[in-house]
C-alpha cells in the first residue's frame, strides 16, 4: 500500500556501469547518492498518526454534519464541513474515496452559489470537474454560477465610476475577486479599494482588504509594507500578517505541524529534507511539508524542488499568484540544474490502494513543473489528486 | 509520425478504438502509457482507475484543440468530423494532437486512444464539453 515517487534526473549517469536489473539502491550506493533513511519511516509515521479508519469515520461524520447544515440552509456552515470532509480524504485515491471528495466539492458549490457567492461556487466546480465527469446538475450549477458571477463582474464595473461607493461594496468587490482569483478582477477590486481609500483614508479594517489584494496576486513584500505598521495597535491584523508570514518563515503563523518542527541540530541534507517535505506533502500534511521544504530552501536557496514543493504547499493554501511564481523560479532553477545526479523520492501510504510506484511521467503534474505553473497561470485551484496520482 | 505506413498504422489504430467503450478505452490508455508499476498485476479495475486518473488530467490539456477560440453553437469543421463517424474523427484528431505537440512525446498509440476517449465524451455535446473542461481563464 505504499505509493512511492521518483523523480530521477540525469538517468544515464544514475544507471552508467550498472546493468538493466540492478536495483535503485545499488545504483544509490554506487554514486553515493544521499541517504533515503526519511521515506518509508515517514510514511509510516503518518499512517499511524493518521489511520485510514479514523480519517474515513472523520470524513464521514463531516459529511453528514455537511448534510444537516444543507437542509437547514446554513451555508457557510455546510461549506465548511464538506471541506473538512475533503481534506480528511486528500490522501486517498481509491475511486470511492475521489467520488466522495468530488461530491463534497460540488455540494459545497450549490451553497456557495445558494450563500449568494458565485465566485466561489466556480472555484468549487472546477475542484469538481478535476476529479469527476461533469453531470448535468453540476454543468447547470455552473451555468447559473455562471450567469450570477457575469452581474456581479458588472457591478464591480459600476464601482469603479461610482460617486457614491459605500465600505460594503469595497469588501464585497475584494471577497469577489479573492474567490474566483482571475487577474483582471483582482486588479479592479483594487483600484476600487483605492478609490475609497482617496476618500475615506486609511482605515486599517480598508488597509486590510487592500492587503488582502496585494496577496492574492502574489504582492507579499506590498502587503507587508502596507500592514506591518499597524500590527503594534492591531491584534486582528498581527494574527493575519504573522499567518502569511508563516507561509515564508518556518515556525511562524497560527498552524503548528502536526509532527513538530524542524530540530534545531537536524543535519539533514537538503535531499533528505525535500524527500520529507515531500513524502508530508503528498500526504496531505501541508504544514509539515512547509516546514521541511522552507528548511531545505535555508541552505539551499535555488534548489529547484524545494521550490517546487513549496509552490504546491502555496497552491494548496489557495495561494495561486504566489505559487505560480514560485513555480517559475523552480523551473528557471531546474533549468540551471543539468550536471548533478539528483533523485527525488518520496512516498505516501494509501490504505485503500495497491502498492505501486510511478516513475518520471511528463503527463504527471507532480513530476512537471511546466505544467503546474500553466494550471496555476490559468488559476486552477488545487486538488491533490489531480497533482499526485 | 509520417509517411504512408503510419498513415496507414493510424487509421488501423482508429479503426479498432472506433470498436471499444469507454471503459475499454480507460485501460487501453493505461496500458499504453503504463504510469505505474505495481507490486502484484493489477486488476482491470485498478487499471480502470489509473487510467480514468490519466485522462483527466490529459482531457483539460486536449480540451484545447477543440474548444479554443470556439463561439457557442460550434465550429463546422469538429462538428463535421464527429458526423462522419468515430473512424474519423479518431484519426483526424490524432493527427491534430500529434502534430501541436500537445502531449510531448505521444505515440500514434496513444494519441488515437486519446482521441477515441474525445470522441466519447463528445457524444453529450460540444458545447457541454468545452463548458465543463476547457478554461482558458486566468483573467476575465
Amino acid at each position: 500500500m505504499v505509493v512511492v515517487y521518483t523523480w530521477k534526473l540525469n538517468d544515464g549517469l544514475i544507471f552508467d556501469g550498472l546493468t538493466s536489473g540492478d536495483s535503485i539502491i545499488e545504483a544509490m550506493k554506487a554514486h553515493e547518492f544521499p541517504r533515503a533513511a526519511v521515506l518509508s519511516q515517514d510514511a509510516s509515521r503518518i499512517k499511524e498518526v493518521w489511520p485510514w479508519e479514523m480519517l474515513r469515520d472523520y470524513g464521514s461524520e463531516e459529511e453528514d454534519l455537511g448534510d444537516e447544515a444543507y437542509r437547514n440552509r446554513e451555508w457557510g456552515e455546510a461549506i465548511d464541513h464538506y471541506q473538512h470532509c475533503a481534506q480528511a480524504l486528500e490522501r486517498f485515491r481509491e475511486s470511492s474515496v475521489l467520488e466522495v471528495a468530488a461530491r463534497c466539492y460540488l455540494r459545497s458549490a450549490h451553497c456557495a452559489l445558494a450563500a449568494g457567492r458565485p465566485a466561489l461556487s466556480l472555484t468549487f466546480l472546477r475542484q469538481h470537474f478535476l476529479m469527476e465527469d461533469a453531470s448535468e446538475y453540476a454543468l447547470d450549477l455552473q451555468r447559473v454560477a455562471k450567469e450570477y458571477d457575469a452581474k456581479f463582474f458588472h457591478q464591480t464595473e459600476e464601482w469603479l465610476n461610482s460617486t457614491n461607493l459605500k465600505f460594503e461594496d469595497v469588501k464585497f468587490a475584494v471577497e469577489y475577486a479573492i474567490e474566483n482569483p482571475l487577474s483582471g478582477r483582482l486588479s479592479r477590486a483594487e483600484q476600487i479599494v483605492e478609490r475609497f481609500r482617496a476618500r475615506a483614508g486609511n482605515e486599517p479594517e480598508l488597509l486590510w482588504y487592500l492587503g488582502r489584494c496585494y496577496m492574492s496576486q502574489g504582492r507579499w513584500s506590498d502587503a507587508h509594507s502596507l500592514l506591518a505598521p499597524l500590527t503594534p495597535d492591531n491584534v486582528v491584523i498581527s494574527a493575519h500578517l504573522s499567518r502569511w508570514q508563516g507561509l515564508f518563515s518556518r515556525g511562524c503563523g497560527k498552524w503548528t505541524p502536526r509532527f513538530g518542527a524542524v530540530p534545531d541540530d537536524c543535519d539533514l541534507d537538503v535531499s533528505d529534507a525535500v524527500n520529507r517535505g515531500l513524502t508530508f506533502l503528498v500526504s496531505a500534511l501541508y504544514h509539515d511539508a512547509r516546514e521541511w521544504l522552507l528548511f531545505a530552501l535555508e541552505k539551499s536557496p535555488q534548489d529547484p524542488f524545494a521550490l517546487f514543493g513549496h509552490a504546491l504547499f502555496l497552491w494548496r493554501q489557495g495561494w495561486i499568484a504566489l505559487a505560480a511564481e514560485r513555480l517559475k523560479l523552480a523551473k528557471d532553477a531546474l533549468e540551471k540544474y543539468g550536471d548533478e545526479f539528483r533523485l527525488v523520492q518520496f512516498a505516501r501510504i494509501d490504505e485503500t490502494c495497491e502498492a505501486r510506484s510511478y516513475h518520471f511521467d511528463p503527463l504527471y503534474p507532480i513530476f512537471n513543473i511546466g505544467d503546474c505553473l500553466e494550471r496555476t497561470r490559468s488559476r486552477e485551484p488545487f486538488v491533490s489528486s489531480a497533482i499526485a496520482p | 509520425m509520417t509517411g504512408q505506413n503510419s498513415q496507414n498504422d493510424l487509421h488501423v489504430l482508429a479503426d479498432s478504438y472506433s470498436q471499444l467503450s469507454k471503459d475499454q478505452l480507460l485501460i487501453e490508455l493505461e496500458r499504453l502509457i503504463e504510469p505505474a508499476r505495481f507490486k502484484d498485476e493489477p486488476s482491470e479495475a485498478t487499471r480502470k482507475r489509473e487510467g480514468g486518473g490519466l485522462w483527466r488530467r490529459i482531457r483539460k490539456k486536449v480540451a484545447v484543440v477543440i474548444c479554443k477560440d470556439r463561439q457557442a453553437g460550434g465550429n463546422e469543421s469538429i462538428n463535421s468530423l464527429i458526423m462522419a463517424g468515430a473512424g474519423a474523427f479518431i484519426e483526424e484528431e490524432a493527427k491534430i494532437i500529434i502534430g501541436t505537440g500537445i502531449l510531448p512525446g505521444v505515440t500514434a498509440a496513444v494519441a488515437a486512444a486519446v482521441a477515441a476517449l474525445l470522441y466519447h465524451e463528445l457524444q453529450k455535446g460540444v458545447d457541454v464539453f468545452c463548458e465543463a473542461y476547457y478554461s482558458a481563464e486566468g483573467t476575465d
